[in-house]
């Protein structure tokens, strides 16, 4: 029989397939055999060696080759490939793309690694094989040796990794625009609970910093400095973006005045953060994209920088089951060092003494002589002392084949506060994604969502602000001995421990859902949509319920129900075409459009004065017969909608020769509902190249060491619309009533001119790889102005405003350098050590600012400097007579400044503050290093910032020594007798030390350097070697240690350094846990 | 294995649909950025197309001058309270009370001037924004009471911001372009807007009252046309037309509404009636919209009750009567009664001694008593009232050598108070009368004496002995009637150009 026929009876027996070229077999003889009781190797050795040929077998594939087996296969088109892709461990790998370079036409791996390539007509052809977090490989067909077997390499350098742009990726190695990507593997080494705490110090460029250690407290985050006048927290936030939905901008809750807010706090403290409502675990990457060529294709959106995220999407392969568990603590980070009651004793009478003033049995030194003056309570401790727990798990189950696949999973996270009173935060969640591709890829279609529900009764309170460091050691216990609330020490309402028993519960709902879809007529074209939908709602209630009040007095109890509402919807078309153009060239084209349609409700109701308890979780359930005052007036409601509609067209070029230069542009343009008729579209566009110059015949002999070099450069523009809606026309709202008859009042002044905040960005680097990327090193300058931005200038009153929303005519000026250096140290088979360090230089100064001073009053500006920083009184130290703070006024007077009539003369708020202080940072960064040993890995990162802040005792207006007021053991550092050279005036309850420490706190004294290197986060893991594994019969088991916030390295006083004390220090946190994998 | 079909398009093709795309997508597209406005906003014209909310606009103007503290008690921007401690109506009682000291000791500065002129703008420019938006309306039924309410707010703010600033901005649209650059003009020009507005008013308002709704109603909480009328004697006056005014105070005094004459002096005995809510002596008053404080408010912050403590202050009553005040009600000098205002609108509390050395000896004092009820309802804050229209027609008249007819008007109010009529009989005699008259009747009513003695020109002379009295270091210089522009308005507007003295 003829081979064909043999071949095809052994596939029937065997279930094998064969593979083999027709020529060959057909040139064959007819052979005969009798194959009785063998195995299929034992037949095709009998037969198979005497006609010069050789077969191997791959799976159930079984490949026929002629002998010699390695030969080059000489082509003729069309052909079709098949092949396998296997890792480094000989393991197959589903899910790897398959390109046929500079084409559109691209297939995936099955469970069994294997593909079959579309018909090839070229056979110049080049395969590419992609697979995130492995290197890219490429291989002519014409170079193909059968049996085709790829083998992907993990990524060793960061070159091949795929990054997420805008409308698509690219990698690091043809990337034009200045972009960094984190990982799934990487956040999932901090175990903390925004993923942007994960951020910090990972990206070049990103400055994040915690605001308070309370979870669902917000962050500053700021790309390439502060770029608005705006000074300090949250001023120029980036636009954040998950699978294609812009998230919400601006801090959470949008209702600030509503009760689901810490309420001792600043505005600034108030409201979450968007980051808060995704759990990390379901992120599949985040990348921070900074230049031009990165961001100007988010047009209007664009210009404080923008973050990616991507959410983890199902891969082909035989299901998998993933779980990770994590429990652990929290507990209270820095915090000042408060003087215990004897040395509090001791600065007290020290005052007294200083003062002159005679200490008796009166009442107001019962604190020093009282009979419970040797009582003693940390009330740090007292207030948020406790070890919380955090407990963590998420679940996902994967798989499919090549056609489709889907992941779904399921997280939860508890952590309970560290403060005193009942309460956590809880969050449950659901994740999904399904993907399928039908007719050889011509049409996909994904469909992935997420859901979130964040319930949060911890007390809406920081501790960590006032009493808990102010209160006398020896004040009176907060709790009396049987635990409840100390009434009898703490008379009228005036125990704060009383805020524990607030009623308070938001309950935050947040839903993702995006739909891609995505269609290749024809080789090259591609059509594609995505569209999005995010819905995130909120209630909350906060209630002061009588327990909050002190049993006996008059209290009127107050309950607020509030809500909130975001409607997102995005829809994204675009289609994208690529060719080859020229002899080496590529060429992708693509253009598309966004539309944007948001809204957000608002509403709440506020009740006062209830009959029960019971009924404060029905506001409406007020009083509503109060005598004497409008019977309503107890129950007042507001509600709010806003829409904002946001439209945009965009255009990307870009063009690829040889991979050698490559040229990006792109063309945006944005039409907003915030802007009048003439100024509702704004157009931006960026140009960048970049230069592969390691591609060069010359480079590659000149410097063998350096595997990789690329020069790019960009430049362009993006804009920003954060400003309220409608302030381009006049509008009116509710007023003061008349007669019972409703007012109605213009309540803005109409500019139609308003337009784009403007920022123009130019950035240039270079890449370098040494030694086939043992080393890698990525250094960038870059150079931004922002000017039209949109402040409030004054106007006089004759306009009937005192300001008006105006494109302000100062310009901004960031530049800086950014470098990230990774290297393998060690690379050895059971031993390797890595390192990553990257750093940022920035630099920040407002350039112009026409009207400084006369139209504008901005007290903090100064031409030349940093935007972000203040003016102070010149600090001189303390005056070794007085042991007073003196300071130096604009004439050179040296003196306490002490307000007449107490003194002689005072400083002038605006005119005597000659000094100016920069606290935007120097440099900031991070450094990383990844050890393994077999099984054991170990990555420790730290995390430092160079900045200037306040001192607990700068921002203390009371001087060491002053009645009822503790302080930092810093102010041991007192001066004490004449001629003393201290650090910290004198002790005093006095006038004169009053009016000195007031200066002081507003002087450059109060400022110090707050420079620290912390420990963010240290993991430790086992992973079980696969045998035994499968022993055990699991996929893989990992056993884990974390840490963040472990240890701090700062001479920075009292207060963390990261925080400065703006909230509760950002808190510490141990846990371990285990990953399974099944 | 079979192989795939390719289909070959030409770019022209594909880019074409490219274009079909990209088309799709933008069709429309203006149209999509027509958002609907906020729900609880009113944008631009919207606030004038129909009679609610146009009223709306004047009734948040006339809210806020009722309960801003303008002409009631609030103590932030009180006209009559500031005025009467600039001048010698008030004396302050409280040496630490850092709103009222730079009044009281003459020496107020750019920072301390109170938020009068910002004030007054804004209401200004939301007349103007009423004005413009009414005028432009074609949908209103009442959309001449609208237009005449706005009109008179608007003269209304002008004449008391001339006669505090002297030379002003004249703002006569809403546009911010214009008005955030424009110079002050001379005082003339100023009442030649205010003539023209109050002229309009008294054309487009009806001899009735209405109310929000544009219905006839008894409550005289808003203009009508009588109330411009008396607004213009009191311009005309001020501004020296002696027959315009005359005409126009002659306008109120014989008005008559349904037959009966609309507003007459109560008689004597009932002279404690006059600033009730149901007084016809009123002409115009402003509805307060504060709920509990109304006799606190109409008596400029000086409480009911005197809460001074035995320690020898006077707790929280900062402010009584000047004893050049007290003591310039006359009395009857037949009868040797008190003049009826002094009993009625007048009352004393005193202190006793202190025990405390040295010694605050007792002391008593005398306190604004216009307003008594703390009922809510019960009294409006008045604004104009028939007396002073006798007392312009009075001056009109003398001023025009009718020297008769001035006496009789005086004598109206004189008779009325209890008193004898007057003796004085020269031209110049009489209208000094009528100006010490206007003082005893109008005493911390609307900044009155203020004005009276800066149109009489005899400021320099009074204010030069009152400072000697009021004993606190206080200066006076000719340059101090007119008040200073607050810094940030002269820094905002480089051809503001602050006051004189300033």
């Amino acid at each position: 029989m003829s081979l064909e026929t043999l071949f095809s009876k052994i596939e029937k027996q065997s279930g094998y397939t064969f593979f083999y070229r027709m020529e060959l077999i057909k040139a064959m003889p007819n052979v005969n055999v009798n194959l009785k009781n063998v195995t299929v190797e034992e037949a095709l050795d009998q037969f198979l060696g005497k006609l010069s040929l050789s077969y191997s077998i791959i799976d159930n594939n079984i490949v026929i080759k002629s002998v010699p087996v390695q030969t080059n296969i000489k082509l003729l088109a069309p052909r079709i490939y098949i092949g396998k892709v296997l890792d480094e461990k000989d393991q197959p790998m589903p899910g790897v793309s398959v390109r046929v370079k500079n084409t559109m036409l691209v297939v995936v791996t099955n469970q069994e690694g294997q593909f079959i390539t579309p018909v090839i007509n070229d056979d110049k052809a080049i395969l590419q094989f992609t697979y995130i977090g492995y290197t890219m490989q490429e291989i002519a067909v014409s170079e193909l040796k059968v049996p085709i077997v790829i083998r992907l390499k993990l990524t060793s350098s960061d070159l091949d990794q795929v990054q997420i742009t805008a409308y698509g990726s690219t990698t690091k190695r043809l990337a034009t625009g200045n972009s960094t990507t984190i990982t799934a593997e990487g956040i999932a080494k901090n175990p903390a609970r925004n993923v942007l705490e994960v951020m910090q110090g990972q990206v070049p460029g990103l400055f994040v910093q915690q605001l308070s250690g309370l979870p669902g407290s917000p962050f500053n985050l700021m790309i390439r400095g502060q770029q608005t006048l705006t000074n300090g927290f949250r001023a120029s936030q980036p636009l954040i973006i998950v699978d294609g939905v812009a998230l919400p901008s601006g801090p959470l809750p949008l209702n600030q005045n509503a009760a689901n807010i810490r309420e001792n706090l600043n505005n600034e403290l108030k409201g979450g953060n968007p980051l808060d409502y995704i759990d990390p675990s379901t992120i599949e990457s985040l990348t921070v994209l900074k230049d031009a060529d990165a961001t100007s294709i988010y047009g209007s959106r664009g210009a404080y920088g923008v973050i990616l995220i991507t959410t983890k999407k199902g891969k082909a392969g035989s299901p998998k089951l993933n779980v990770n568990a994590t429990s652990g603590l929290t507990m209270r980070g820095t915090s000042p060092e408060m003087l215990n009651t004897e040395q509090y004793i001791m600065l007290r009478t020290e005052a007294y003494k200083n003062d002159g003033t005679p200490i008796t049995s009166a009442a107001n030194f019962s604190d020093i002589n009282g009979p419970n003056a040797n009582r003693y309570t940390d009330f740090q401790k007292e207030y948020a002392g406790y070890h919380a727990s955090v407990n963590r798990i998420n679940a996902s189950y994967s798989g499919g084949t090549s056609d489709i696949n889907f992941l779904i999973g399921g997280n939860f996270r508890k952590q309970t506060s560290i403060q005193i009173g009942e309460g956590s935060v809880r969050d449950g969640g659901l994740n999904f994604n399904i993907n399928n591709s039908v007719k050889n890829n011509k049409f996909n279609i994904s469909l992935s969502g997420s859901f979130l529900s964040t319930t949060d009764d911890a007390v809406p309170y920081d501790f960590s602000q006032g009493n808990a460091y102010t209160s006398p050691p020896n004040s009176a216990p907060l709790f009396l001995p049987d635990g409840s609330l100390n009434w009898v020490d703490y008379t009228n309402n005036s125990n704060p421990a009383a805020a524990q028993n607030i009623i308070f519960k938001n309950i935050t709902n947040n839903l993702f859902s995006t739909l891609g879809l995505k269609y290749t007529p024809v080789k090259g074209l591609s059509l594609n949509a995505n569209i999005g939908y995010n819905y995130m709602n909120s209630k909350a209630i906060r209630a002061q319920p009588s327990t909050y009040y002190q049993p006996g007095t008059t209290f009127r109890t107050t309950s607020t129900l509030s809500f909130y509402t975001v409607r997102n919807i995005t829809i994204e078309p675009n289609a994208s075409y690529l060719t080859a153009l020229g002899k080496k060239g590529t060429l992708t084209v693509q253009a598309g459009g966004t539309l944007q349609n948001q809204l957000n409700y608002s509403s709440s109701i506020t009740g006062n004065d209830f009959l029960s308890d019971a009924m404060l979780y029905n506001p409406t359930f007020a009083d509503r017969l109060t005598p004497g005052a409008n019977p309503q007036a107890n129950i007042i409601s507001t509600y709010d909608q806003a829409p904002n509609k946001y439209l945009g067209f965009f255009g990307i070029i870009n063009y690829n020769w040889d991979n050698k230069y490559i040229l990006n542009l792109n063309g945006r343009r944005d039409g907003s509902t915030k802007f009048g008729e003439n100024y509702q579209f704004g157009k931006f566009c960026s140009i960048a190249l970049a230069y592969l110059f390691s591609n060069e015949k010359w480079f590659k002999s000149l410097l063998p060491v350096i595997s990789f070099a690329k020069l790019r450069g960009s430049i362009g523009t993006s804009g920003g619309d954060g400003i309220p809606n409608y302030s381009f026309i006049t509008t009116y709202s509710q007023s003061t009533p008349y007669q019972g008859s409703l007012g109605l009042q213009a309540d803005n002044l109409e500019n139609k001119d308003l337009h784009w905040e403007h920022n123009r960005k130019t950035d240039g680097g270079i890449f370098l790889e040494f030694f086939n990327g043992r080393i890698s090193l990525d250094a960038t300058y870059y150079d931004s102005k922002t000017s039209d931005q949109l402040i409030n200038q004054r106007l006089p009153s004759t306009t009937g405003f005192t300001a008006r929303s105006i494109n302000s005519p100062a310009i901004i000026k960031n530049n800086g350098w950014e470098f990230e250096l990774i290297t393998k140290n060690l690379n050895g088979k059971k031993f390797t050590w890595s390192t990553r360090i990257n750093l940022t230089l920035p630099k920040n100064k407002l350039v112009a600012y026409p009207g400084l001073g006369t139209t504008i009053i901005d007290l903090d500006k100064v031409i030349g400097k940093s935007v972000y920083g203040v003016k102070l009184y010149n600090y001189v130290g303390v005056d070794p007579e007085t042991g007073l703070h003196n300071f130096i006024n604009r004439n050179g007077l040296k003196s306490a400044f002490i307000l007449p009539p107490f003194g002689d003369a005072a400083l002038d708020i605006n005119l005597d503050k000659t000094e100016y202080i920069d606290l935007s940072p120097k440099f900031y960064g991070g450094l990383g290093n990844s050890f393994s040993y077999k099984n054991i890995t170990l990555d420790v990162f730290f995390t430092f910032t160079n900045r200037i802040g306040r001192t607990y005792l700068g921002s203390q207006s009371f001087p060491p020594g002053f009645p009822g007021l503790n302080t930092t053991t810093a102010a041991l550092k007192r001066w004490q007798n004449k001629g003393d050279e201290a650090e910290v005036q004198r002790a005093g309850a006095g006038i004169s030390s009053f009016f000195a420490q007031g200066n002081y706190v507003t002087s450059t004294g109060a400022y110090e350097k707050a420079t620290y290197a912390r420990l963010s986060s240290l993991n430790i893991s086992y992973t079980l070697p696969d045998g035994l594994a499968k022993r055990l019969h699991l996929g893989s088991l990992t056993i884990f240690g974390q840490g963040s916030n472990l240890l701090t390295i700062s001479k920075y006083g009292d207060l963390d350094p990261e925080n400065l004390g703006a909230g509760m220090a950002p808190l510490r946190n141990f846990s371990g846990g285990l990953r399974v994998s099944l | 294995m079979k192989s795939n079909h390719i289909h070959k398009k030409t770019l022209l093709k594909e880019l074409l649909l490219f274009l079909v795309i990209v088309l799709l997508s933008t069709t429309g597209c203006k149209k999509y950025l027509d958002i609907p406005l906020p729900v609880n906003k009113i944008a631009g014209e919207g606030a004038y197309s129909n009679d609610k909310s146009s009223a709306g606009t004047i009734n948040n103007i006339l809210g806020i001058l009722a309960g801003g503290g303008y002409f009631d008690g609030a103590l932030s921007n009180n006209f009559a309270l500031y005025t009467g401690l600039y001048t010698d109506e008030l004396q302050n009682l409280n040496g630490t009370n850092t709103a009222n000291i730079p009044f009281y000791t003459n020496a107020i500065t750019p920072g301390t001037s109170g938020a009068l002129w910002s004030n007054l703008y804004k209401q200004i420019y939301n007349a103007n924004l009423a004005i413009e938006g009414i005028t432009a309306s074609t949908t209103l039924q009442n959309k001449n009471q609208w237009l005449g309410e706005a009109y008179f707010i608007r003269a209304l703010c002008f004449f008391y911001l001339t006669n505090y600033y002297g030379d002003i901005a004249i703002t006569s649209s809403s546009n911010y372009l214009i008005n955030k650059d424009l110079p002050r003009v001379p005082k003339a020009e100023a009442y030649k807007l205010i003539i023209e507005d109050l002229l309009k008013a008294q054309g487009l308002l009806t001899n009735e009252y209405k109310d929000g709704n544009g219905v006839v109603t008894t409550n005289r909480g808003r203009p009508n046309k009588f109330t411009a009328a008396a607004l213009l004697a009191r311009a005309y006056l001020y501004s020296g037309d002696w027959p315009n005014a005359e005409t126009q105070a002659n306008n109120v005094i014989t008005a008559t509404n349904g037959g009966a004459t609309a507003y007459g002096l109560l008689p004597s005995a009932d002279i404690d009636k006059v600033f009730l809510a149901a007084s016809t002596e009123t002409i115009f008053n402003l509805v307060p919209t504060r709920v509990n404080q109304d006799y606190v408010a109409y008596n400029n912050n000086m409480a009911p009750e005197l809460a001074y403590n035995a320690a020898g202050n006077w707790g929280s009553v900062t402010i009584a009567l000047s004893p050049s005040l007290v003591n310039a009600f006359e009395k009857n000098t037949t009868t040797l009664t008190d003049d009826l205002r002094k009993t009625y609108w007048l009352r004393s509390a005193t202190m006793a001694a202190s025990n405390t050395t040295p010694v605050i000896a007792a002391q008593t004092n005398y306190f604004p008593n216009k307003y008594r009820s703390g009922i809510i309802g019960t009294e409006n804050i008045i604004l104009f009232r028939i007396a002073e229209q006798y007392l312009i027609r009075a001056e009109a008249r003398a001023r025009q050598n009718n020297l008769d007819g001035a006496k009789a008007d005086l004598d109206r109010i004189r008779n009325r108070a209890g008193l004898n009529g007057t003796n004085a009989t020269l031209q110049i005699d009489i209208i000094n009368a009528i100006i010490e008259e206007r003082r005893v009747e109008l005493f911390t009513e609307s900044s009155h004496r203020f004005f009276d003695l800066k149109r009489s020109g005899t400021i320099d002379a009074v204010m030069n002995n009152v400072v000697l009295q009021k004993g606190v270091g206080a200066t006076w210089n000719s340059l101090k009637q007119n008040f200073p522009i607050a810094t940030n308005d002269i820094l905002a507007n480089p051809n503001l150009v602050q006051t004189p003295g300033y």
